[in-house]
């Protein structure tokens, strides 16, 4: 079965490529957010199996809306989508219980092979 | 990829976070003058969000330049944004970035992909580094110094949560007496805000200082876990405890820069802890944490067990160079499979010229909808008249849909405003309050691009000649900051756009003078006009040349081009202005402008199949007056309505055909229909020979010669297949 993805990001631009990028492989965008407090929303409606969620958003940051998801859903699979000089962040996130990061610019090969790990249950 | 479809994306959503970021800043600066810490806070978070959105698209699109500019921008704001008073210098480079990128995404939109930033971020950066780092409490809180900053040491402290900060607190104050010590994070004075410290302090001394001389002192101090240097080097490595003897040890070399290696540093760490026989972690997680990463990072085991497949598995991560034991790395794989399906809503977004398409083939379908009409009527046959009418439901249906895919919110043109208004005020020394309100009222997007340059001839006009400069505002007793507003709202089908500003306002005195000396009209005119009408004058052709932009006495940088621009949309301008008091300048715009509803009339002469349309939203009403209806007054015509006299023309000689006197043409003799039209200003009276209908047209713009006649909006062609020009006709009186 496809994995249902939930994309969050404010930029189109992000949004688009990363949906360029899972057309590589067995996925269904099942929704996108476009900010913390949407991309919470999301979840709890959609469940997806996999949750790509930007930093830096209106209304709610990443870091929040990852927190909120967890407190959810503690089972729930995000990826933050992070650039460089983010790092306190990504950590921030990850001790809350993200599973992996993918760094802007995002390369194809690279993303999914973040996702084909966290899978995998190894990140 | 796409390339071309991304650098579309890029094109329009980076235009978008710039308006966004200009404005903020504005924002910011307004906000930070009043002292608004919330609203500063706010404002300086968007311009965050909007640099660090452009900096990833660009960095996607390997734009480096941009990317580096739009970094040193998020950069520069993130001091702002953790509470740092940004001086006026700083937002100067804020909005010079801003308008660089900008400039930019205008290059990539025209095909150059080639851009520099010609040592801009550099700027940028160093005005960010010449800022005071924001007080305690902020998100960012002050750089951790690094390597290059000097010779660094972490302390780490027990963690006995009530008095950690105390025994931090109580420590730094001996370790500042010790030599070469520069500064520490936190330092003390953030070590007092109560719930803070993290356990942690980072020491700078500077660079050649001997550490090891320290050591002692160090140790001696209250509740200290650990020292630690952040980078393991030769000569520190005394520092970290020494690796367990008879275990393993996997050392793994990061990337450097480029994959977030702290984060990184963590996931692997997580990879390792997970396997067993794990010890520990150098450096520590908490040391990893406050960024005391330096590049490679070791995880020791009691045994061997596995440590080959652990080894591997690490090397496979990405942002992992080297995994020490085994060199061997796979390549990550693609996985293949079906394109993904967007299941929600989503919007896209669609060229202008294929709105303007869109409007163009719905007019046509109104157009074939109205003859279908009339022949469905003549034909008589009821399932044809029945069918003929769903047609019309759809249609409309269509019409209101396609119409409202054109609407787009004021805020389009606005955004760029406050960034303008700012930037003149300041080239010109002045100081100017501009807000804006209610510009998410939404306009057909052809009114929107006609509208923008008006605005601004206006919003620099009152920036330019209705600020009175400083000196004069404070002798005057004003405040020295001009308040200028730009105000919207909805009327009906209208949009009302109201700016107002208390500057000098207009001297009606003066303008008539400029209008005489000019020869725009007439000494005995202009005895004639109310100092509301002579404030008008402005906008006549000719008031205002190139040359005298710069003079100071008269008002109105082209506003004879405004006024033309508002006609052309079916606008209308009205100036209310006091001496000492202010302008307010109000623009009428029609909310949609594709497709009117007119009134078909036929002149009282001229060639007998010709008819013209007269915008509903001009006309007030039709009357057949009697005979004894007409009075005479300075040698005009005029008609009776509810006991006022309104002037009445006659359509056919205002148009210039031949017409006998007291319209003796089709129109009978004496008696006749008078078509009332008025504007802001005015009510006029048109007598025509027959209203012909009313209906439902697109406009189409007119090109040179036709368009220079003000009294001629446009052309339609009707449903009976006759084509029909579209009067202004308060200009034809």
């Amino acid at each position: 079965m496809a994995t249902r993805v939930l994309i969050v990001d404010d930029a189109v631009f992000m949004r688009d490529m990363i949906k360029d990028i899972f057309s590589g492989g067995d996925f269904e965008i099942v929704g996108e957010a476009v900010h913390g407090v949407e991309a919470v929303d999301k979840y709890k409606e959609l469940k997806p199996d996999l949750v790509t969620m930007d930093i830096v958003m209106p209304f709610k940051s990443g870091i929040e809306a990852t927190k909120e998801i967890l407190a959810f859903d503690d089972k729930a699979t995000i990826i933050m989508c992070s650039a460089l000089g983010q790092e306190s962040l990504v950590m921030e996130a990850l001790d809350a219980g993200a599973k992996n990061f993918i760094v802007k610019p995002f390369k194809a090969d690279d993303v999914l092979a973040v996702v084909k790990k966290v899978q995998a249950g190894e990140g | 990829m796409d390339r071309e479809r991304y650098r579309r994306l890029f094109v329009d959503e980076a235009r978008e976070n710039l308006a966004a970021l200009q404005n903020q800043l504005v924002e910011f600066e307004r906000r930070q003058d009043q002292d608004d810490a919330g609203a500063t806070r706010a404002a300086m978070d968007e311009v965050f969000r909007a640099a660090h959105s452009l900096k990833g698209m660009a960095a996607s699109m390997g734009y480096d330049g941009f990317t580096k500019v739009s970094h040193a921008l998020e950069d520069l704001a993130d001091k702002g944004r953790g509470g740092a008073r940004l001086p006026p210098a700083a937002l100067d480079v804020l909005l010079e970035g801003a308008e660089v990128l900008a400039g930019m995404v205008e290059q990539v939109a025209a095909g150059d992909e080639t851009l520099t930033d010609d040592g801009l971020a550099d700027r940028i950066w160093a005005t960010a580094a010449g800022i005071e780092a924001a007080p305690a409490g902020g998100p960012a809180g002050p750089a951790l110094p690094t390597e290059q900053d000097g010779e660094v040491l972490t302390l780490h402290f027990v963690d006995d949560s009530a008095a950690t900060a105390v025994r931090a607190y109580m420590g730094l104050g001996r370790v500042s007496e010790l030599d070469g010590f520069v500064r520490s994070v936190p330092d003390k004075e953030a070590l007092k805000t109560p719930g803070t410290f993290a356990g942690t302090l980072t020491l700078l001394f500077a660079r050649g200082t001997d550490l090891s001389v320290h050591r002692p002192a160090l140790e001696s101090l209250d509740g200290i876990a650990e020292i630690a240097l952040p980078a393991p080097r030769v000569g520190a490595a005394a520092a970290e405890p020494a690796p367990v003897p008879q275990g393993q040890c996997l050392e793994v070399t990061l990337d450097d820069e480029h994959s977030l290696s702290a984060p990184r540093a963590m996931l692997l760490h997580r990879m390792a802890a997970a396997h067993p026989g794990y010890v520990r972690t150098a450096p520590p997680l908490d040391v990893i944490r406050k960024g005391g990463l330096a590049g490679r990072v070791r995880f020791f085991f009691e045994g061997a067990e596995g440590i080959d497949g652990l080894a591997e598995a690490l090397s496979q991560e990405p942002g992992v160079r080297e995994v020490e034991i085994v060199a061997e790395k796979a390549e990550a794989r693609v996985a293949e499979g079906r394109a993904p399906t967007v299941a929600d809503e989503r919007t896209v977004r669609v060229r202008t010229s294929l709105l303007d398409g869109f409007i163009d083939s719905v007019g046509e379908l109104l157009l074939t909808k109205s003859r279908l009409t009339k022949v469905a009527q003549q034909s008589g046959v009821p399932d044809l008249l029945a069918l003929v009418d769903d047609i019309e439901r759809v249609t409309r249906d269509l019409h209101d849909r396609v119409v409202t895919a054109r609407m787009t919110p004021l805020s389009f043109i606005t955004d760029r405003f406050p960034p303008l208004v700012r930037n003149l005020a300041r080239k010109l020394d002045r100081k100017v309050d501009f807000s804006v309100q209610g510009t998410e009222i939404e306009l057909d997007r052809s009114i929107l691009d006609e509208m923008a340059t008006p605005l601004i001839h206006m919003l620099r006009n009152a920036v330019d000649h209705g600020h009175e400069g400083t000196a004069a505002r404070l002798a005057a007793g004003k405040p020295d900051v001009l308040t200028l507003s730009l105000r919207a709202r909805r009327d009906r089908d209208f949009v009302v756009v109201e700016l107002r500003d208390d500057g000098g306002g207009i001297d009606p005195g003066a303008v008539a003078d400029r209008a005489l000396r000019r020869g725009l009209i007439s000494a005995a005119d202009l005895a004639l006009l109310s100092d509301d009408e002579k404030v008008e004058l402005i906008c006549a052709p000719g008031f205002t040349t190139r040359d005298t932009v710069s003079e100071t006495s008269g008002r109105g940088v082209g506003m004879d081009v405004v006024k033309a621009s508002l006609d052309k949309i079916g606008g209308s301008l009205r100036i209310e202005s006091e001496v000492g008091a202010g302008t307010t300048f109000t623009v009428r715009l029609p909310l949609t402008v594709a497709i009117i509803q007119v009134l078909v009339v036929q002149p009282t002469s001229g060639p007998s199949d010709d008819v013209y349309a007269i915008p509903i939203h001009r006309v007030d009403r039709a009357i057949d007056f009697a005979p004894g209806a007409l009075e005479q007054a300075h040698g005009q015509s005029h008609i009776v309505v509810g006991g006022a006299l309104v002037p009445l023309f006659d359509l056919g000689r205002e148009l210039g055909f031949d017409a006998a006197a007291d319209g003796s043409g089709r129109g009978k003799a004496a008696a006749g229909t008078a078509i009332l039209v008025s504007d802001d200003k005015e009510q006029l009276a048109f007598r025509v020979g027959a209203v012909v209908g009313q209906e439902e047209v697109v406009v189409k713009p007119l090109g040179p010669p036709l368009s220079t006649f003000e009294y001629l909006s446009g052309a339609a062609l009707l449903a009976d297949g006759r084509c029909a020009y579209i009067l202004e006709p308060t200009r034809l009186g």
